[in-house]
């Protein structure tokens, strides 16, 4: 399952917020990658998470697979919603 | 965006004597300011300012990297540094673990994207093993400089 969020932080996605994402993704029991364009990178790798240099208002699709793809995907779009 | 556009060449440290967190980052800021790139009378300021974003959360970012960096007004663009450890260094790791890389990024207050820019290029260089790896095992500034202008070229892709 997946789903499209936006960057709203007006810092992009700096080294703070891809730790959040990292430790976030490290509490579900599931796979959950980031993609921005064509690059896919674990959620859970903070060094991965900032290859993406990803600048406000750039789309990001999260998806999640697993046992508990639901409640990681829920997780992390929050974080995103809630402008980290 | 390259390396040789904000890591200053004179204040690279292939032999970092500190061995915790606040020393390195006072050897690093120091390299800087002998380089001539950062004024003497922001010094304190400015190692500060790195230490209190160090408490929002380590840079240590494993794998014995880390990257301490902060805004601050006394610099007019981007300018870095890098050290290499022999020794290592207890920066509060996400993994537990010394560190043995560190890259200092200063950005003034108001350019977040190059900042951004920055961080992407050291993650993208660093999550090659074979760039990681030579680089801790760097020791000279001759060894470092040539590592990161060969990932310029993009010899490690």
């Amino acid at each position: 399952m997946n789903r499209l969020v936006t960057v709203a932080n007006p810092e992009g996605l700096h080294m703070r917020v891809a730790l959040m994402i990292s430790e976030c993704a490290k509490k579900y029991n599931a796979t959950v990658t980031i993609t921005k364009n064509t690059e896919t990178v674990s959620a859970r790798d903070v060094l991965q998470v900032l290859t993406l240099g990803a600048v406000p208002g750039v789309t990001l699709t999260i998806d999640a697979q697993g046992e508990q793809a639901s409640e990681a995907l829920n997780g992390i779009c929050a974080l995103f919603e809630n402008n980290v | 965006m390259r390396f040789d556009e904000f890591i200053v060449v004179d204040s690279i440290n292939p032999n970092l004597q500190a061995t915790t967190k606040e020393e390195a980052i006072r050897e690093m800021a120091h390299s800087l300011v002998d380089a001539g790139k950062l004024p003497e009378d922001d010094y304190e300021s400015l190692v500060r300012a790195i230490i209190k974003r160090e408490e929002l959360g380590s840079t240590g970012i494993g794998r014995g990297i880390a990257v301490p960096h902060t805004k601050h007004p006394c610099v007019q663009e981007l300018v870095g540094t890098v050290a290499v450890s022999n020794k290592g260094v207890e920066f509060d790791s996400l993994d537990g673990e010394p560190v043995y890389v560190m890259f200092l990024l200063i950005s003034p207050p108001n350019e977040p994207a190059r900042h951004l820019r920055a961080l992407e290029l050291i993650a993208r260089q660093l999550r090659n093993d074979t760039f990681c790896r030579f680089l801790k095992q760097a020791r000279s500034s001759q060894d470092i400089l040539q590592l990161i202008t060969e990932a310029d070229n993009n010899q490690f892709e």
